[in-house]
């Protein structure tokens, strides 16, 4: 049981941001985290990762509780990409990868040259190794982050066990091969019997590939479930305001989902 | 040739520049010690390098050469050169890890107000060693003014550390602007302090506050080159965090380090730093912000080589700008601040140029 919530619950000031809830994330299945802006995904992805502990309940990683966990620890067990980085210094590609090596401790140097590799080669940036980072684009920045990533979790399964990595909005300012891309890596990750956790906006990759989504609004869980029947439940309509067609094409192994444009303010006429 | 350089290619792949920053660190030493050398035999006598080599194997005690040389080089310019070096060491290296820490190229001590506060220290030390200060100014000679700048310079970081920080957390933003404002406190209480100041303590406070290293002697160099030492020595434990902090603050923990500590070690290194130098040779501007950055356009920007690399640079600066501030007026001596601040301050308007073409800041 890797990833457990326990009556996780964010409340700042007077305001309660998220929860309570309690699930598990379990490996080898790849999770979807959906919800409007503001339902509280970042702030369940911060609990889970550490970076801003619950205010209550408990967030436990194979047992330990996350927030007591020192962070060398924690960077063993999990890996997050950020929504975007900036970096101020002229750092190259491939020293920002490598970056990512920094707890992997037993790597031979040229182990760390394989796993950089295989890194920038897994985003399709193999030869971006001495660009310098800031003169990136910003898909190509989120790239390189999602390679440092990579390199920081290493094996889906460690030896302490299935590994957690999460992803928030990692497809924002990706091309549409690239956001294919990445969530194939995050689904690959899962496959290998890692813990997978990815918010994503948009509904069609969501659904095209989780294994299970959850709906999060105004910081409580309006649904989890397997993708299919949350699209069917009309939920998302409900959640996000916005009459929504699900569509089932023939030969097409997942179903998709169209807002009504009519829905919105100034919609196109004709 | 192309099967060795394809050789060479598997061993470095693109983008790691580890070798080049070993062998940019292995020049800016000789550079160092080839331009001390030289230092050690320019100013009013002159002598050649190898005159220099020959009394410097011969000891200070030496009566093989006429005892005005060998005063010369061991007692005036030999500790003067050294504490120029490790000055301009510990400045840029302070300046490099503010950079790092606030992940923004154009920070430095100076704008966190630690300079300032280090300054306020010794200008009360002048003004008031005739009045309120007089049994403490009496009990420590010559070494109370250093002492009241150094003084000056920790307790303007620990208040800019206890404004910014809540519960366990430095909010870098607050950090900057807390320390404009403790720059600009330090400064009003300043005026006041040259104010109500007479002519002596004017002139006093006039010098030191252009900066210089014509007072430098061994005593001093025992005082203040300890700390400073620790400085350079401590330093590149800071490197791989300070490396990961380049992605933020956040993203650093998601890596496994101990931000808070980090950035306590960071602080409390920038303040020794920046009150020892002050306290020692005044206001010394820019060196913190050229160096480190004049480094990273050139070579690399990894702190692993950024910190070394910077405290080396920023040494051969120094004693460089001192030969200047000792030759370019000669007989007399231009307080060696005019030089850098000449120097630093057209480059750091260029860098704001240039960072707003780039970056739009
Ligand atoms: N530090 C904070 N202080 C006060 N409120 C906060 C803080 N962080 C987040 N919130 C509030 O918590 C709510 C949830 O924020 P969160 O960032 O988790 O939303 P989200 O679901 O990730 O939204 P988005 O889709 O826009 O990324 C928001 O209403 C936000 O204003
Ligand atoms: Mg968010």
């Amino acid at each position: 049981m890797p990833v457990t919530l326990d009556r996780v619950e964010v409340v700042l000031g007077a305001r309660r941001i998220l929860g309570p809830l309690s699930l598990s994330l379990l490996p080898g299945s790849l999770t979807v985290v959906v919800g409007p802006n503001g339902a509280g995904k970042s702030t369940l992805v911060r609990a889970i990762s550490g970076e801003r502990p619950a205010t209550g309940g408990s967030v436990r990683h194979d047992g330990a509780d996350v927030a007591a966990m020192p962070a060398a620890r924690l960077a063993g067990l999990r890996a997050v990409l950020p929504q975007a980085s900036t970096v101020a210094f002229p750092f190259t590609v491939y020293e920002i990868v490598s970056l990512g090596l920094r707890m992997r401790a037993g790597l031979s140097p040229a182990g760390r040259r394989r796993a950089v590799a295989a890194a920038l080669a897994a985003v399709d940036l193999e030869d971006f190794g001495a660009r310098l980072y800031p003169e990136l684009s910003g898909g190509e920045q989120q790239r390189v982050q999602l390679a440092r990533v990579l390199c920081q979790v290493g094996d889906a399964v460690g030896e302490a066990g299935p590994k957690l990595l999460i992803l928030d909005e990692p497809t924002a300012s990706l091309d549409v091969r690239h956001q294919l891309d990445v969530l194939s890596i995050a689904k690959d990750f899962a496959e290998a019997g890692g813990v997978a956790l990815a918010v994503l906006h948009d509904l069609n990759l969501a659904a095209g590939f989780a294994d299970r989504m959850l709906v999060l609004d105004r910081g409580r869980l309006a649904a989890d479930d397997a993708p299919d029947r949350v699209l069917s439940s009309g939920v998302l309509t409900q959640v996000f305001g916005v009459a929504m067609t699900v569509l089932s094409p023939q030969g097409w192994p997942r179903p998709a989902i169209l807002p009504d444009l009519s829905a919105c303010r100034s919609a196109p006429r004709g | 040739m192309s099967g060795r350089a394809g050789g060479l290619a598997a061993v470095r792949p693109a983008g790691d520049r580890r070798f080049d920053e070993a062998v940019a660190l292995i020049v800016l030493l000789a550079g160092v010690v080839l331009v001390g050398i030289l230092a050690l035999g320019v100013g009013p006598s002159g002598l050649s390098p190898a005159r220099v080599l020959d009394i410097l194997r011969a000891g200070p005690q030496t009566a093989d050469f006429p005892s005005g040389e060998v005063i010369i080089v061991w007692q005036i310019r030999l500790p003067r050169i050294l504490m120029g070096a490790l000055i301009g060491a510990v400045l840029a290296l302070a300046g490099a890890v503010m950079q790092g820490l606030f992940r923004n190229p154009l920070a430095d001590p100076g704008i966190v107000g630690v300079s300032s506060g280090a300054a306020l220290g010794a200008v009360a030390m002048i003004v008031l060693a005739g009045g309120p200060l007089a049994g403490i100014a009496a009990l420590l000679g010559s070494y109370a003014l250093p002492l009241a700048a150094f003084c000056g310079g920790l307790a303007a970081t620990c208040l800019l550390y206890a404004i910014a920080t809540r519960g366990g957390i430095t909010s870098v933003a607050t950090m900057l602007l807390a320390g404009i404002a403790i720059g600009a406190f330090s400064a009003a209480i300043m005026g006041f302090l040259i104010f109500s100041s007479n002519d002596t303590q004017l002139r006093d406070i006039t010098f030191w506050s252009l900066g210089g290293l014509g007072g430098a002697t061994w005593q001093k160099l025992f005082v203040a080159g300890p700390v400073m030492l620790a400085v350079v020595a401590a330093a590149p434990f800071l490197a791989r965090g300070l490396d990961t902090m380049v992605l933020g603050e956040a993203e650093a923990f998601h890596m496994g380090l101990k931000v808070e500590r980090l950035k306590r070690l960071s602080i409390f290194l920038v303040a020794a730093a920046t009150g020892a130098a002050v306290a020692v040779s005044g206001i010394i501007g820019f060196v913190g912000i050229v160096v480190p950055h004049l480094l990273r356009l050139a070579v690399g920007a990894n702190h692993g080589f950024l910190l070394p690399a910077s405290a080396l640079a920023g040494a051969l600066l120094l004693i460089l700008a001192d030969m200047g501030a000792r030759v370019l007026v000669a007989p007399a001596e231009l307080p060696i601040g005019i030089i850098t601040a000449a120097l630093g301050a057209p480059f750091f308007l260029w860098l704001l140029l240039r960072r707003r073409d780039l970056t739009g800041f």
